[in-house]
């Protein structure tokens, strides 16, 4: 109940004028930026599938199954599903006034973000230990490839989950800061869901 | 934990303190000093827009002398001008920059500057990210552009089918240009899109609501949304064309067994939406035109928005129609060609509905108007040898001829330029204070349409007879001699009609000036729509007081009303219904350094990942610095004098200029990198 | 504050604006985490079970996680309709789309009953 209180106040608060929408300009251009996503990462899931079983081509193995370390996988998925929860946790608290949890949820976002990253490189190193180099055959091409861009969605995430901690270090995180964790949550929360896809569609979903 | 433990600078609210305000020092707030400086840090829409208009005139200069070498190659048989690798590049550079540095930018410009107007704001949602997509746009074009003074420009067609445009087939650094200046170019149409639709969802004043917009501003929706959706697909596949060409990737190697058909359905799925984008505004120029000068209101609004929204929609599920003949298989061929004569439905209502507006008005043949006629007739044509393209077993033997060539040029240069003319002649009065002379004006629309049917008409006949597209010369014999010949006429008299353009330009500011500078007005042509309702040129602030809309061409309503036998009658002059512009107490947006330095950043990087990745380095840094500015910098200068938010709720005007907001910046900012990286 | 406290009751009635408190939140990622634990038994059973029934299940199940991140953590669900329909709008059209797309390589087969053999998609 005090949450909600909150919430909408500092939605108040923050709104400082009516859109014809109720919905504030920067969270309206955030959601369009990310519909806009969808069709970037869709063209690049497309590009994976159409080229997912050629992982033959110049290497000895015959399917994917053979190169992916799925538990390993699987905790970094899981620990990037962990990060979506303490961003709400993180907004939550900020939305309740609480700085300091607000923060020291933000930077364990952050902190878990960096540990899914430490493991794609890892992952990256291992492939490339295996003969699986960026430009061994076009399945190899396809998966640094879509794997890649959303490392670097998730490194931008990281960025603005750091910004948003440390820039605010004379202003405060305090509840009119609501609406910038909110931003910076929804597109963390977004870089979260395309790895729900990419870890079903790329690593678990058995070809043939 | 000291940082958590910190204590707070200021209390609640969102200035900035004057520490943060200038955390690098060295590019403090720009000031008004009313020179040119003022241009390059200015986050004004309609600077911004005139700024959108004038590069993408100078793109215009280039894009046309590259025609005008096309078709001295093609006078003649067997033409010595070009060598056949020039050639190539030329006609590659000649589309790409027609496509993406004339008609996209110049869309742009109308819609950065009429949008905010038509809906009665003071200006868009975030107007230093506007200021970005111009800037990101003017440095993408110059970096594409530049690949002429470094080796030469692309060579595969405007579309650079792979694997023609990978290194094997074209080794030179022109394609790695063309893909990472239209990756730049899309990052400023993204950001752009984002901005213009928040713009229009978000930002009317009372009683403007969706279905009382103008049709030129829904038309520029369709339009800003159709960008958002095709320009992350044409961004992933110049992604792959570049990893292919620059990290030795395979998307388009077909000797590692890759799909060269992946790089045309990625952009076709992006180029055919791109068609609508390049047609629509124009639509919604003539939509306001055609009304203006026939004396009536536009026939079926409604009609119109929904088949602008149609076409919005189909465009999207048309793109096969370009891969016909390159093996997509029957079922899909079948499919393509059925939803694309579908999508010539909504656009004959479109023509269906001017046709009407014009039947039975009052009409003024003022150079606008004629040159909006130009749009529905020649955009006709154009898009009747569309639909003959509809029909596979047809467009198996079009494809690749110069039937192609005229198809297109009459549904881009009849449809989209003209349309612009159109608009240039109308809203110049609004944009710069004086009129464009008409007289001068209808020799600038004669040649032009003379000069445009000679070119291109003939081309008709060049392709059915089977000449090809993109040959760069041709025997004796062919038939091909006298039609080529007479649009290499045509294409002069093309580029002398433009130039009476800008010849009348300089004419009618000189006689403006001669005359003592006279005002025309709010509203010269007696029009419909809210851009009318200020002072010539439109003020800084656009508009004094919220304009409170009650319907449909709010502003002839306030104009016109009916007496006892319902006949229209004049209740009020313009001068007494418009806002004359005399208020200076409105808290406006301040100018920034920081989307100029940030833009700056995106060129280097690109030269980077084609010479040298060190190079990179430097653009990296510059766009990191120009974000942290970004950031940090209050996009309201709190010492500007003017009371701030917090004591001004009532959420009048002046109010809703602080829309772009410091922290959400901070994210739209990192948007645009990401994107880019 | 009561004032404020009875304002936002029937502000949150109408436009149905309650957040999820942290319990929840906790909940949630517990089922979501539960969810993940499903899909990797598929996975692992992968052999045991018919091929057609672990597909369906580990798409079933991204759709189910995708829906409650975005519902929930993006609070869609409590959010203006209007960004729904704008993420769906772009979410929609990139899987028809890209499916079209998809299907167009496969389809190509029936071009005279030959089947390409440089189709990467055939193979």
């Amino acid at each position: 109940m005090a949450n909600a209180t909150v919430a909408v106040d500092a939605h108040d608060d923050h709104g400082h004028h009516e859109t014809n929408t109720g919905i504030s300009n920067n969270k309206l251009a955030m959601w369009l930026f990310l519909a806009s996503d969808c069709l970037l990462f869709g063209a690049l899931i497309s590009t994976f599938l159409l080229y997912r079983t050629n992982i033959s081509d110049n290497t000895p193995f015959t399917s994917p199954s053979d190169v992916f370390d799925i538990p390993f996988t699987s905790l970094s998925s899981f620990v990037l599903l962990m990060s979506s929860l303490t961003m709400v946790l993180a907004l939550s608290a900020v939305n309740r006034d609480d700085q300091r949890a607000g923060r020291i949820w933000l930077l364990t976002t952050a902190l878990l973000g960096m540990v899914f990253i430490g493991g794609q490189v890892y992952e990256f190193t291992v492939f490339n230990a295996e003969g699986l180099g960026y430009t061994t055959n076009t399945w190899t091409s396809a998966f640094f490839t879509l794997t890649g861009f959303h490392g670097v969605h998730v490194s931008v995430g990281i960025l603005l989950l750091l910004g948003t901690v440390f820039g605010t270090r004379n202003s405060g995180l305090g509840k009119e800061k609501s609406e910038t964790v909110e931003l910076v949550g929804l597109y963390w929360h977004f870089v979260d869901i395309v790895w729900v896809i990419i870890f079903t569609v790329i690593y678990l979903i058995p070809i043939g | 934990m000291a940082i958590i433990e910190e204590p707070l600078a200021i209390g609640a609210g969102d200035d900035v303190p004057e520490t943060v305000e200038r955390p690098l020092g060295d590019l403090t707030r720009p000031q008004i000093s009313h020179t040119w400086k003022d241009w390059l840090t200015t986050v004004d829409h309609k600077k911004i827009g005139i700024m959108y208009g004038a590069a993408a005139l100078f793109f215009f200069a280039i894009g046309g002398a590259e025609a005008l070498l096309i078709r001295l190659q093609l006078a003649t048989p067997n033409g010595t001008l070009l060598s056949p690798d020039v050639y190539n590049q030329v006609f590659t550079m000649h589309g790409v920059t027609m496509i993406f540095l004339v008609a996209m930018p110049m869309a742009a410009a109308f819609a950065n500057y009429l949008l905010p107007l038509q809906i009665g704001a003071r200006d868009v949602a975030f107007p230093r990210l506007n200021a970005l997509s111009f800037w990101v746009f003017l440095f993408g074009g110059l970096f594409l552009n530049s690949a002429w003074l470094f080796g030469g420009g692309a060579d595969g067609g405007w579309f650079n089918y792979a694997p023609n445009s990978t290194v094997t087939f074209s080794p030179s650094n022109g394609i790695d240009f063309y893909a990472l200046g239209l990756q730049i170019t899309g990052i400023a149409s993204l950001v752009s899109a984002i901005n213009l639709i928040t713009t229009v969802l978000n930002m009317r004043p009372k009683g403007m609501s969706m279905f009382r917009m103008p049709i030129f501003t829904w038309m520029n929706l369709v339009v800003q949304f159709l960008l958002l959706f095709a320009v992350p697909v044409i961004s992933v596949a110049l992604f792959l064309l570049t990893f292919d060409r620059v990290f030795d990737a395979n998307f388009f190697n077909t000797e590692a067994g890759a799909d060269p058909l992946l790089w045309q359905h990625l952009f076709w799925i992006f180029g055919h939406p791109e068609v609508y984008i390049l047609i629509l505004p124009s639509f919604g120029i003539v939509s306001e035109v055609i009304p203006v000068f026939s004396r009536k209101p536009i026939f079926g609004y409604s009609f119109m928005v929904f088949s602008g929204v149609a076409i919005g929609f189909m465009g999207w599920g048309v793109w096969a129609h370009h891969m016909f003949v390159s093996g997509i298989g029957p079922i899909s061929v079948a499919a393509f060609s059925l939803s694309t004569m579908f999508i010539a439905v909504p656009t004959g209502v479109k023509i269906l509905n001017w046709l009407a507006t014009i039947w039975g008005g009052r009409l003024r043949f003022t150079t606008a108007m004629l040159f909006a006629v130009g749009v529905v007739s020649m955009f006709t044509i154009g898009g009747l040898s569309g639909v003959t393209h509809s029909i596979a077993p047809a467009d198996t033997q079009q494809t690749d001829t110069y039937y192609i060539v005229a198809h297109f040029h009459y549904v881009i240069f009849g449809g989209t330029l003209l349309g612009f003319f159109a608009g240039f002649y109308f809203w110049w009065p609004k944009m710069f204070g004086y009129m464009l002379n008409e007289r001068v004006g209808k020799w600038n629309f004669w040649l032009q349409i003379v000069g445009f049917n000679l070119t291109f008409g003939p081309m008709h006949i060049l392709g059915l007879q089977g000449m090809s597209r993109r040959i760069d010369t041709y025997d004796k014999g062919f038939g091909f001699e006298l039609w080529n010949l007479v649009a290499t006429v045509g294409a002069f008299i093309i580029a002398l009609g433009i130039g009476i353009f800008f010849v009348n330009i300089a004419i009618s500011r000189r006689q403006w000036k001669a005359a003592g500078k006279p005002n025309p007005g709010p509203d010269p042509w007696d029009a419909r729509s809210l851009e009318w309702m200020t002072a010539s040129p439109t003020p800084e602030h656009n508009f004094d007081d919220e304009i409170v809309v009650e319907g449909l061409d709010e502003f002839w309503h306030r104009k016109y009303g009916y007496d006892e036998d319902h006949n229209v009658v004049r209740i009020a002059s313009a001068e007494e219904v418009a806002q004359d512009g005399s208020n200076t107490n409105v808290h406006l947006p301040s100018p920034s350094y920081f989307p100029i330095v940030l833009a700056l950043g995106f060129p280097i990087i690109a030269y980077g990942i084609i010479y040298s990745l060190w190079l990179c380095i430097p653009g990296v840094a510059l766009l990191v610095y120009g974000m942290v500015g970004w950031i940090f910098e209050n996009p309201d200068d709190p010492n500007a004098g003017h009371d701030h938010h917090d004591d001004d709720h009532d959420g009048d005007a002046p109010d809703a200029l602080e829309a772009g907001d410091e922290p959400a910046e901070l994210v739209a900012a990192g948007t645009t990198v990401e994107t880019e990286a | 504050m009561t004032a404020t406290d009875s304002h936002v009751d029937t502000h949150e009635q109408e436009h149905e604006y309650e957040h999820p408190s942290d319990r929840k939140y906790v909940t949630i990622a517990l089922i979501l985490g539960a969810l993940t634990a499903i899909e990797i038994l598929l996975f692992v059973l992968e052999d045991d079970l018919p091929r057609s029934l672990v597909k369906v299940g580990l798409i079933g199940l991204m759709i189910v996680k995708f829906w409650i991140v975005g519902a929930y953590f993006m609070h869609l669900k409590f959010d203006n309709k209007v960004l729904t329909q704008l993420f769906m709008f772009g979410l929609v059209l990139a899987i028809v789309v890209y499916f079209i797309m998809l299907s167009s390589f496969e389809f190509s087969f029936w071009n005279d009953g030959i089947e390409d053999p440089g189709l990467p998609g055939n193979s």
